[in-house]
């Protein structure tokens, strides 16, 4: 009963008690800058969270298990960002993510938004990514953000998900509009930042070949909207999501990677400053993206190659294929008439 | 064709011939078995269908309650230029808008039975709902329903069906073969495993595998079709169901719980010889009505001897072997039409000796091994002991043979006449000559009665049994039996003929003064509309119906309070008050 907030409410557990003075997580991945592959650190901070989540949250979103109830004292982030820090290694590019919004003062007050980045360029990196729902992306917003950057170049990343109003209301349940994310990346270039979109790949119900036609769309309204940098990330199942309860009913599956696959593949030709990548989370795990256990891995290396920069990986491992290929492929074909967002080939039938 | 909860079947069918030309890429392979009725999916009515709107899902007034752990039920969407996103398992849809498909019928679409068949008890209770407010006229479409399960939807009320399951077998590669799937991963496990059309075209392993798993859909939705038409349905669905629990729960449930929805539409006229041959047979609706129905029965009071016989493999049990033998011995005592003969016999209970041509009384047969089971036993008791309550019996007489020992103690007084403890065979001459002696003990001193008489209190009984106690209390007041003892005629005072005994029937058939009689009597009648009356009656001529009938009883035709003729229903009167298509009465007599 009730509608698809009440049913994500439902699945919500409350975080476990964590040390908050330690951040989620840091590590180093390669990534690609100005066509050149660096390694980039990336650390993710522990705060109060993400406001939407606290208000009601989105369907797939497991990030709230990583938050802290009631913020996290300041003297603990500074220890929290003391330890980031400690750990950089003049990486030339720093992703800088809460599980949330590194806008909200919520989080993070907007004084420490502005340190943390000034540290960092004055560290010598030459690109800060962070991430923020649009809401917080305003001009007045951004304006200390990047002039703290001085040299180096801010890019906000937000996520899109979908560019169908229907999906984002009905079956993601984030509370935003087209009209909302392009306002941002309006905001977002104004400012002199770059606009990074994160693209959803099957949120739950959608059958799989809605959810390739509905990724497509999102695909092209970012660019519309100018975005230069769209990560496209399909749909993992993380814990006490509503996406978690489906999937335990059989009434869910992972996308294909063959589906993050091909949506990457008819985008092109992508105009030359944008960069549409995918590194699915939980690839080729059961909860992950995945395809039949013997082609996972080199699909996902092939992803890896194309996201650092390998234009023809994916054509590749298409054309190299696997026994697993016309099973997706009859999947996608029998469109409509599979109902709702269960696998019709490794789930039961 | 009538299904079991009385519609008509119009669907299954398709144009589609799945291997006289080159292999068919898989969404035009998917697409036919639906295709029969015109319809594509994205197509009216499939994409703006209620179902897909938002707030026609959850939370339905009359509906049954929500799943509290699966609250997303009834999710559908669609994108912002109107194709299906998703549509999952839903409550039934709150208003059935009017969809014309191209060819007709409109259809209502039950979603998630892939999911609801993992929950027998839901998901019957939520079919049968939906299935009734979608009305006899629409078709109701269960998407992806796994092959397996069709027979059993079928006779919960879904008449369209997709290529979804099979296709989902056959692209995981596994060979649809009821009981089980058959994974396939080379040539080799096709060999010898079946000999379709599928598995024996030229085509590799993958077209094969697809190529079977279809044919099996469409031999299966062609079969359904088939028994509909007058075989044994609940047979083939019993077959179809017993490898799998969750579906023999749902038809157990659908008996136990649900058998009004059935009860109404289970035919008064022979069909084919019903075979109860399991637990899930012993109460099917066709059983459970008999027992319901022989509740009213109320016994000849002429006759205060019972004799209590065991039933027989040949139906109607009197042209049995050991029945003949026993009126043999029943025809030495001077009083034979003092006794009361009944049969007592698994799964229906008692038969008396006058309702023992009726359906399906005369129309099953099971097993017989001499082994009751307890549940067989209690039923035995259950109707011994009613009947033993309705009767004024004096004397009770018992050649029940080896059921005698578990109803001893009901009928502590009876003259048993079978020695079962010595393996005594109720045929044997030792037996029937203790039968004959009891019988003749019983009946010394009863004042005479003659076979005429008898047969008219048995025709009297009959006409309760078939017309219901009211209407028949006034339909045979002063009537008279006339004619051959295998077809009496029903006789009123002046000596117009109302009735004849049809055994082949099983029931009395009227004749016109007969419905005129019956329609004063209170019996059930139809209104027609103003047009000439010839040939047989359509749902558009019916304006109302009274009163209660089933398929195969007779039925009055009325027209401005004047009877205009006499027939035999087609369907149910509770589906003919709904129904706007198809033939409902079979005319006899026209006035």
């Amino acid at each position: 009963m009730g509608d698809i907030s009440d049913w994500i409410a439902a699945a919500k557990r409350s975080p476990r008690r964590r040390d908050t003075s330690e951040p989620v997580a840091k590590w180093t991945e390669p990534e690609l800058l100005e066509g050149e592959s660096v390694g980039a650190y990336v650390a993710v901070l522990r705060t109060r969270g993400c406001h939407w989540s606290i208000t009601s949250g989105c369907s797939m979103c497991g990030y709230f298990n990583d938050t802290v109830p009631g913020g996290v004292p300041q003297a603990d982030l500074d220890r929290q960002w003391a330890r980031v820090m400690s750990g950089y290694k003049g990486q030339p590019m720093v992703k800088l993510y809460t599980s949330g919004s590194f806008l909200d003062p919520e989080e993070i007050p907007a004084s420490m938004q502005r340190d943390m980045v000034r540290e960092l360029t004055d560290a010598g990196v030459v690109r800060v990514v962070v991430e923020s729902l649009p809401q917080f992306l305003t001009k007045r917003n951004l304006a200390p953000l990047v002039k703290a950057a001085g040299g180096a170049r801010l890019e906000v990343a937000l996520g899109l998900e979908s560019a169908s109003e229907q999906v984002l209301s009905r079956a993601i349940n984030k509370r935003m509009t087209r009209k909302g994310f392009a306002r941002a990346v309006k905001a977002l270039l104004e400012s002199q930042a770059l606009a990074k979109a994160y693209v959803l790949l099957k949120p739950p119900f959608l059958t799989e070949a809605a959810a390739i036609r509905d990724c497509g769309s999102a695909v092209r309204f970012a660019m519309e909207c100018g975005c230069t940098n769209i990560s496209l990330n399909p749909v993992n199942v993380q814990r006490n999501t509503l996406v978690e309860k489906l999937w335990k009913h059989d009434e869910y599956r992972p996308p294909w990677l063959w589906s993050v696959v091909d949506v990457l593949q008819s985008a092109r030709p992508l105009p030359a400053d944008v960069r549409l990548y995918s590194d699915p989370t939980g690839g080729g795990s059961r909860r992950g993206s995945h395809n039949c256990g013997k082609c996972n891995d080199k699909v996902l290396k092939a992803l890896k190659a194309h996201r650092l920069g390998d234009a023809e990986a994916l054509k590749w491992v298409v054309a190299e294929g696997c026994d697993c290929r016309s099973m997706w492929e009859g999947e996608v074909a029998l469109g409509p008439l599979v109902r709702g967002g269960w696998g019709i080939v490794d789930l039961k039938g | 064709m009538l299904t079991p909860l009385g519609h008509q079947l119009l669907a299954c069918h398709t144009r589609w011939e799945p291997y006289a030309g080159p292999p068919i890429e898989t969404p035009a392979v998917a697409l036919p078995l639906i295709e029969g009725l015109g319809l594509r999916p994205n197509t009216p009515p499939f994409s703006d269908h209620p179902l897909w709107l938002s707030g026609d899902g959850p939370g339905s007034d009359e509906g049954p309650g929500p799943i509290t752990d699966r609250p997303w039920a009834g999710a559908s969407l669609v994108d912002d230029e109107g194709e299906l996103l998703a549509a999952l398992p839903a409550w039934e849809p709150a208003p059935l808008r009017e969809r014309k498909g191209v060819l007709g019928p409109r259809i209502a679409i039950f979603e998630g039975s892939r999911t609801w068949l993992e929950r027998p008890r839901e998901m019957v209770k939520r079919l049968l709902t939906f299935r009734r407010k979608a009305g006899p006229d629409r078709l109701v479409y269960a998407p992806g329903a796994p092959l397996e399960s069709w027979p059993l939807l079928v006779y919960l009320g879904v008449d369209l069906f997709d290529g979804v399951g099979p296709l989902s077998a056959a692209l995981r590669r596994e060979l649809i073969l009821p009981p089980g799937h058959f994974p396939v991963t080379r040539s080799r496990d096709l060999e010898g495993l079946c000999s379709c059309r599928g598995c024996s075209m030229d085509g590799s392993l993958e077209e094969r595998v697809r190529g079977h798993d279809l044919a099996l859909a469409l031999e299966t939705t062609t079969r359904l079709r088939r028994v509909l038409e007058g075989g044994p349905f609940r047979e083939l669905v019993e077959a179809a169901c017993h490898p799998y629990p969750a579906y023999v729960a749902a038809l157990r449930l659908a008996d136990e719980l649900h058998i009004k929805a059935f009860a109404d539409h289970v035919p008064r006229v022979p069909g084919p010889a019903i075979r109860p041959t399991s637990q899930l047979g012993a109460n099917r609706p066709e059983v459970r009505c008999w027992r319901h129905r022989i509740r009213d029965y109320r016994p000849p009071t002429q006759a205060p001897v019972l004799l209590l016989l065991p039933c027989s493999a040949r139906k109607p049990y009197l042209t049995s072997k050991s029945h003949q033998l026993f009126r043999r011995e029943l025809r030495e005592c001077s009083r034979p039409w003092r006794v009361h003969e009944v049969s007592l016999t698994s799964p229906l209970g008692f038969v008396p000796r006058e309702l023992e041509r009726c359906y399906p009384a005369a129309h099953y047969d099971l097993p017989v091994t001499g082994q009751w089971t307890h549940e067989e036993r209690e039923m035995a008791r259950r109707q011994l002991k009613a009947l033993l309550r309705k009767g004024e019996y004096a004397e009770v007489v018992s050649h029940l043979g080896d059921q005698h020992h578990f109803l001893a103690d009901l009928i502590p007084k009876a003259r048993v006449t079978v020695q079962d403890g010595e393996g005594e065979r109720v045929t044997s001459p030792s037996a029937l000559r203790r039968l004959r002696q009891a019988l003749i003990q019983t009946t010394r001193g009863l004042p005479p009665f003659t076979s005429r008489e008898r047969l008219t209190a048995d025709i009297f009984g009959l006409a309760r049994f078939q017309l219901g106690a009211g209407p028949a209390n006034h339909f045979t007041r002063g009537c008279t039996v006339k004619g051959r003892i295998e077809r009496p005629r029903l006789m009123d005072r002046e000596g117009i003929q109302l009735a004849m005994f049809n055994p082949e029937r099983g029931c009395l058939s009227l004749t016109l003064e007969g419905g005129q009689r019956l329609f004063r009597a209170g019996g059930p009648f139809i209104e027609l509309g103003q047009f000439k009356l010839k040939g047989d009656i359509f749902a558009g001529g019916v304006t109302a119906v009274n009163g209660r009938f089933h398929p195969g009883d007779e039925v009055v035709l009325v027209r401005e309070e004047a009877v205009v003729g006499v027939g035999v229903a087609q369907i149910a009167s509770s589906l003919l008050k709904e129904s706007q298509r198809g033939r409902v009465v079979k005319v006899r007599h026209r006035g």
